[in-house]
């Protein structure tokens, strides 16, 4: 998977990096099983300190998205969670860009477009 | 013209053949880029933007003929005074290299502005940073490994088995420790750039995951089996020397030469093997529908790299990935750059003020209540009841002396010397000149002469009649 990382944003590195992985795996460029560099290697490649790489992989870790290995390094985790806590704090996630996009005028099919094109999904089933 | 200066003959000679090689790819187009500003092919052929690469390649040629020539000429001095060529040979040295980067930098913003004046933009300007998580992953399986190191530094054990090498050793162990600390400082410096091109960031040329790999693999692979070759040949070459050091009692001019030119072939070797490692590259990239074109320039518009989102102080040079070159956004960049160049600045200075005195401030002799020789950078102070005998010679000696601890040209040799079979010696001697004292002191022998004449004879003089009181 190729990502982009703004090295000027407001929003730290480790957030970004975490957030570019979860996209990944939503997206199947990352596939379950697929092993992931390792914390030196993607420091390295970064530019940055390896506890920054490190406090990404522990966050996506606690999130079950990867597994970490000591021997085989980490790798996207073969299984999602699929835990009544994400169900909560999807919707909450959900319930607050809604709320916003209601402040902002956008109707329900055109919220529902979004959500079908963040899904990959391109027509109504 | 001696050792010293078919030396620096040799290696002005390779300075300007790596600058002409290295400043003429510079004004070609290559990797979508041309004097170091990022352009399309049809960009490139703009009349205006033709018209200045032609005067650019122009000015090289120029000064790339003037440099073949002073290169030569700047040793002639070497004939008369060492310390007055080699102070011209370091300003040439320095003054020469300075100048031509000067031109390049000089067309790279011209060009530059050009660029920004015509609103021409190619390829995607970058301001984040990519990665590949496949190829970040394949990363350490691309250069070859360390190992391969081994050979280079195993070469120096083969010689140890001699039980005569290590004799020289221990009977020469000042001057066997500093080429040992040489030998040693070479192979870590070898080691170190291995590191530092093993370790930095891969470079994302495509969309295709496959691509980048095998572009990064060419290119480490391909500069840590350069690194390898090199050092191996370089061990080779220090061994030469040393064989020779220990075989002749001293180097000799077919030694020396022989080594000077194993390290220009290995130099240009890495030149020949950076340019195919570029084209292999450039193959592969070819073929590829999703080459991804970067704009880096405004990172480059000085002709130095400041990129105040990079976090790194040391990055590949965009022209050359075999030079590093340091971000000038860096506060620290600017305090190595100003401790390299006032670092460099003292020790040639320091360098060129004992080379000037060794050359301009003759040896004195001084007969008080000691015997006093005061030359430049290696006085000696002698009490009388360490000398067994004086004597005077009407010429110095036919005796083979190795340097340990002083300078040697062909006008003079002043300092500590090595004598086969003798043992440690001091030689004040100005060739040509004559008589010469030879003193024999309870360890070693020391040889002086002047050249203004009288002075030995009348030292002479002094000296036996201390000696017989």
């Amino acid at each position: 998977m190729i990502f982009h990382l703004n090295m000027s944003s407001e929003t730290p590195i480790y957030v970004q990096l975490r957030n570019q992985i979860v996209l990944g795996i939503g997206r199947g460029d990352l596939l379950p099983g697929e092993a992931l560099p390792t914390v030196r290697q993607l420091a390295e490649d970064i530019g940055v300190n390896n506890m920054t790489v490190n406090k990404a992989y522990q966050i996506l870790k606690s999130e079950g998205y990867i597994e970490i290995d000591r021997r085989h390094g980490a790798k996207v985790a073969k299984h999602q969670k699929d835990d009544k806590e994400f169900e909560v704090y999807l919707k909450d996630k959900m319930e607050l860009a809604a709320a916003e996009a209601k402040a902002h005028g956008i109707e329900l099919t055109q919220f529902m477009d979004y959500c079908r094109e963040a899904f990959g999904v391109n027509e109504e089933a | 013209m001696g050792i010293l200066g078919v030396i620096l003959a040799v290696t002005n000679l390779v300075v300007v053949v790596c600058m002409h090689i290295s400043f003429r790819q510079y004004g070609k187009y290559k990797e979508h880029m041309i004097l170091g500003v990022t352009l399309s092919e049809e960009q490139v052929k703009d009349d205006e933007i033709q018209c200045l690469l032609e005067k650019y390649r122009k000015s090289f040629r120029k000064y790339i003929i003037i440099g073949y020539i002073t290169g030569i000429l700047v040793i002639i001095p070497f004939e008369w005074y060492v310390s007055i060529a080699l102070i011209l040979y370091l300003v040439w040295m320095f003054g020469y290299i300075f100048l031509i980067q000067h031109i390049y930098v000089k067309y790279h913003k011209k060009l530059y502005a050009i660029k920004k004046q015509k609103g021409y933009t190619y390829g995607k300007i970058v301001n984040e940073i990519t990665i590949d998580t496949k190829l970040s992953y394949a990363k350490d399986k691309m250069p070859v490994s360390p190992g391969w190191f081994l050979p280079s530094m195993l070469v120096f054990l083969i010689p140890l088995s001699n039980k005569g090498v290590r004799e020289f050793i221990l009977s020469n162990l000042q001057m066997s420790c500093v080429f040992i600390g040489v030998i040693v400082l070479v192979k870590a410096s070898y080691l170190l750039i291995y590191y530092m091109f093993a370790k930095q960031r891969s470079q994302v040329y495509s969309g295709n995951s496959d691509i980048n790999i095998a572009c990064n693999r060419v290119t480490k692979r391909g500069y840590s089996i350069v690194f390898v070759v090199a050092s191996f040949f370089d061990s080779i070459s220090f061994f030469m020397l040393l064989w020779d050091e220990i075989a002749m009692g001293s180097m000799t001019m077919v030694g020396v030469l022989l080594f000077v030119v194993m390290q220009c072939i290995i130099v240009m070797g890495m030149v020949v093997g950076l340019i195919q490692i570029k084209k292999k590259r450039e193959s592969i990239l070819a073929e590829d529908s999703q080459e991804r074109v970067v704009d880096e320039d405004e990172f480059w518009a000085t002709g130095f790299y400041r990129n105040p989102m990079d976090n790194r102080l040391l990055v590949p040079d965009r022209q050359s990935d075999m030079n590093m070159t340091l971000n000038m956004a860096k506060p620290s960049a600017w305090i190595w750059t100003a401790g390299i160049g006032i670092g460099t600045a003292v020790l040639l200075l320091w360098t060129s003020v004992v080379m000037l005195r060794l050359d301009f401030v003759p040896v004195t002799y001084q007969v008080a209540d000691k015997f006093e020789i005061i030359a430049p950078s290696y006085s000696k102070t002698i009490e009388f009841d360490e000398i067994q005998w004086v004597t005077l010679l009407d010429e110095f000696p036919d005796i083979k002396a190795s340097k340990q601890n002083g300078a040697a040209t062909d006008e003079y040799a002043l300092g500590r010397f090595h004598i086969r079979n003798e043992g440690t010696c001091y030689l004040y001697i100005y060739h040509g000149y004559s008589p010469v004292l030879e003193l024999q002191l309870n360890d070693m022998k020391i040889y002086c002469n002047s050249r203004e004449d009288g002075v030995i004879q009348e030292c002479y003089q002094q000296l036996q009649e201390k000696l017989s009181e």
